[in-house]
């Protein structure tokens, strides 16, 4: 309940004590005069040190038994921080741990693939020596061109561009051609395959890559068409008279290879 | 004082005693036997590894794998610490490739530390290190490994087993190619797995480094040179294959072979890189320079005749041609591609010592080609102050001077380019960085280029000295020499012992490829430069040609 305006004013008025004149005179502007420290002050000082080390001491003791802290450490809150602190420490040095572990690991797994690049890259290199490309050449019955038998084509404006794109479009579209009618005969061949023996199936898919070969009439690698027309799939031999096809070998290789 | 506080009091004391013991202890530990055990967990749990960086790695201009680096190990061992040396000799000894007794030897030392395996590669390595013999050690080194072997190898040169380029190009761009190791360090548990890792600064690999050198036609011209050893069995050979247009050198091959994967293996003059190392007199090669010399000043054309008598006199000296001839008029093109000395020596005396002098000066003999390979002399040329009065009788026909195979070859790109005189190079790139190419200076005109060029095309043509050496439907140019070696016991030339050369370029009219073929005594019959060096020019040719798309004319 508010209490009333006069006898709030009379509680007032009986707290005001009457103004006293101050103990040392103002300051008033002027020269800066010399410090004179009375001798009572400069013991004050001197013992102003401890007491402020045990207005410290009593405020932390005041701290301790605050009742804020007193409740948190009273409560069980406290229990569930604390375990959740330790638990955590404990996650975070088995998570470091585990991370070392998994750099070590990682640093071992650089060494093997630094290790396996490099052999890989030696056996690239011997791979592709020419002396072995050669022999491997040689194993399938190629032999290096006679330097004389070699032709180069100078191009020669717009005309030779065109005449090549329409060459390249022609090439295009009779391997296309060869590549369905392949997959008709194979088809074929494996409908009637259904109803003869397994041997037979393969044989026709011999023929039918010989076919193939012989329609794209540009197969050079004769031996790989031949082996390829051997293992039975004609889908594979259509592909290796592509690949071959792509070279400038006369067309009469493709019709031997296919035979 | 009730039960409960008696037996807290307890507890509390017998605390109160643990916690005095723990210190105690803590304290012995600590400030007694501190200092070994500070120094025995350094060494079981903290290890400062060092990292090898991996050298550069080399290729060539398509980017084939010349010479590459591969983790491998140092293996060591600690003979004292080793319990059984005879057993673990007989397991280790296979990985390590060496010989049972030679291991147990080894293991058996007096010594507290011995090299079982220097860069031993990392799979047989890791076997050894797997089996967790007390004593054996092995440390991390990258081993330099050369694919193709002994291609290039006098170019590529070796790496010491501390990984530093000892000769080639692995010791003059060692720099580049080296890098530099870091360092980690290691916190192991009591297991040995470590626990904790710091790079303490990491490692930095070599610069790679893509050459100019095409594999395959330095294996055709190694391939080449073989043949030419066993044939005509010389001392040794070189070849060079290089693009006349901008220096760049496609092939240099050495005979005898030096496989680089075994450099001990080979002799050290085999592993001498002979295209910039070998000091020749160029003999009738050096033909061409002397009449560029005197085409350029006017001095004669290619139809200028010349009256060549067998032999001639010149101060205290009778030089002979080759062959044996009766007085005869020949022009400056026919003295060319019938290599006659006399001829040469005539058109020297045109020029006078002073020009001469300036011509040899001009096409770069007597100083460095400038090329990145190591090891490169500049052969010896006479300054004019100290001709004698027989020099012109010998220096326009390539005698009395000293050129190196490669000097020669610049000075050919430069009669085949159309007169600049490009300094040789063997680096394309380093890094991802193409090096530009070195700027020539024009030494002749263009015209006279062409007109030696159309010269050049007579010693292969019916009646030169190289007539025999063909490729179909190219044209070919060049020049045959076959210089007599001094006898540094007489201090004469030898009757017997002779360099055999050749230096020729295709196609005649527009040169795109030039081969320089040196065979230094060769045996067996034949010693001419048209019969030994120009057959392997032919073949070199034959093979670089279409495979470098080049066409004929």
């Amino acid at each position: 309940m508010t209490p009333p305006a006069a006898a709030t004013a009379a509680s007032s008025g009986a707290a005001v004590r009457p103004r006293r004149a101050p103990s040392r005179p103002r300051r008033l502007s002027g020269p800066l005069r010399p410090a004179t420290v009375p001798p009572r002050a400069r013991a004050a000082t001197t013992t102003a040190q401890p007491g402020l080390v045990l207005g410290l001491l009593a405020a932390l003791e005041s701290l301790s038994q605050h009742r804020l802290l007193d409740r948190l450490i009273r409560g069980r809150v406290w229990i569930g921080l604390v375990a959740f602190a330790l638990i955590g420490i404990v996650t975070l040095q088995l998570g470091l741990l585990e991370l070392n572990g998994g750099i070590g690991r990682a640093l071992e797994h650089e060494a093997t693939l630094q290790r396996e690049n490099a052999a890989l890259s030696i056996e690239n290199s011997e791979l592709a020596a020419g002396t072995r490309v050669q022999a491997r050449a040689k194993k399938l019955g190629m032999t290096l061109a006679p330097v004389g038998a070699l032709r180069f084509l100078t191009a020669g404006g717009h005309g030779d561009v065109a005449k090549a794109a329409a060459a390249l479009a022609s090439s295009a579209k009779a391997q296309a051609q060869a590549r369905e009618a392949a997959a008709a005969e194979a088809a074929s061949s494996s409908t009637s395959g259904e109803e003869s023996s397994e041997s037979e199936v393969s044989g026709e898919g011999g023929e039918a890559a010989g076919a193939s070969s012989s329609s794209s009439g540009e197969a050079g690698g004769s031996s790989e068409a031949s082996s390829e027309s051997e293992s039975g799939s004609s889908t594979e031999a259509a592909a290796s008279s592509e690949a071959a096809g792509s070279g400038e070998a006369e067309p009469s290789g493709g019709t031997t290879a296919g035979e | 004082m009730t039960i409960v506080q008696r037996r807290i009091g307890g507890l509390f004391g017998l605390f109160f005693v643990l916690l005095i013991l723990a210190g105690g202890r803590t304290l012995y530990l600590g400030a007694l036997e501190g200092g070994s055990l500070r120094k025995a967990a350094a060494t079981q749990q903290l290890t400062y590894e060092a990292v090898p960086a991996q050298r550069g790695t080399i290729t060539d201009r398509n980017g084939v794998d010349l010479a590459v680096s591969e983790p491998a190990q140092d293996l060591s061992a600690t003979p004292y610490l080793v319990k059984n040396p005879l057993q673990t000799a007989q397991r280790i000894a296979p990985f390590l490739g060496k010989p049972q007794d030679e291991v147990l030897r080894l293991l058996s030392q007096r010594s507290g530390f011995v090299y079982l395996a220097r860069a031993l590669p990392a799979k047989q390595a890791h076997a050894i290190m797997a089996m967790k013999i007390a004593g054996i050690e092995g440390k991390p080194v990258m081993r330099r490994v050369y694919p193709r072997g002994d291609l290039a190898a006098q170019v590529l040169g070796v790496v010491g087993t501390e990984g530093n380029g000892l000769s080639g190009l692995e010791y003059s761009r060692n720099a580049l190619l080296h890098g530099h190791a870091g360092q980690r360090h290691v916190v192991s548990d009591a297991l040995g797995q470590p626990v904790s890792i710091n790079e303490v600064h990491p490692e930095e690999p070599g610069t790679p480094i893509a050459l100019t050198l095409d594999a395959n036609i330095q294996q055709r011209s190694e391939e080449v040179l073989d043949a030419v050893g066993r044939v005509f069995s010389p001392k040794d050979a070189t070849a060079i294959v290089m693009n006349p247009n901008n220096g760049a050198i496609l092939a240099m091959a050495n005979w005898p072979q030096v496989n680089a994967n075994d450099p001990g293996g080979s002799s050290p003059e085999a592993l001498q890189n002979r295209a910039v190392s070998f000091d020749y007199e160029p003999g009738s090669t050096f033909k061409a320079v002397t009449v560029a010399g005197a085409l350029q000043q006017n001095l004669v054309t290619p139809a200028s005749s010349f009256f060549v008598p067998d032999k001639i006199q010149v101060a205290d000296r009778t030089i002979h041609d080759d062959t044996e001839h009766g007085d005869e008029t020949l022009t400056t093109a026919q003295i060319l591609a019938q290599s006659s000395n006399v001829g040469a020596i005539e058109i020297g005396a045109r020029e006078g010592k002073n020009d001469f002098s300036q011509w040899v000066s001009k096409f770069g003999f007597g100083k460095r080609t400038g090329v990145e390979l190591p090891g490169e002399e500049i052969g010896q040329v006479l300054p004019v102050g100290k001709y004698s009065g027989s020099s012109m009788g010998n220096l326009p026909i390539g005698q009395g001077q000293l050129v190196t195979p490669l000097q020669m070859a610049t000075a050919y790109s430069a009669i085949a380019n159309g007169g600049i005189l490009r300094p040789p190079h063997v680096i394309a790139k380093v890094g991802s960085e193409p090096q530009p190419e070195p700027a020539g200076h024009r030494v002749i005109s263009s015209a006279t280029a062409a007109s030696l060029r159309q010269m050049l095309e007579g010693v292969l043509a019916p009646g030169g000295t190289a007539s025999e050496v063909s490729i179909p439907g190219y044209k070919l140019a060049g020049k045959t020499g076959t210089a007599s070696k001094v006898d540094e016991e007489t201090g004469e030339y030898s009757k017997t012992r002779y360099v055999a050369s050749f230096m020729g370029f295709a196609p005649a009219a527009h040169p795109k490829l030039l081969a320089a073929v040196i065979v230094d005594e060769p045996e067996n019959g034949s010693i001419f430069g048209g019969t030994v060096a120009a057959p392997a020019f032919g073949q070199i040719m034959s093979f670089a040609l279409p495979y470098l798309r080049i066409p004929p004319e």
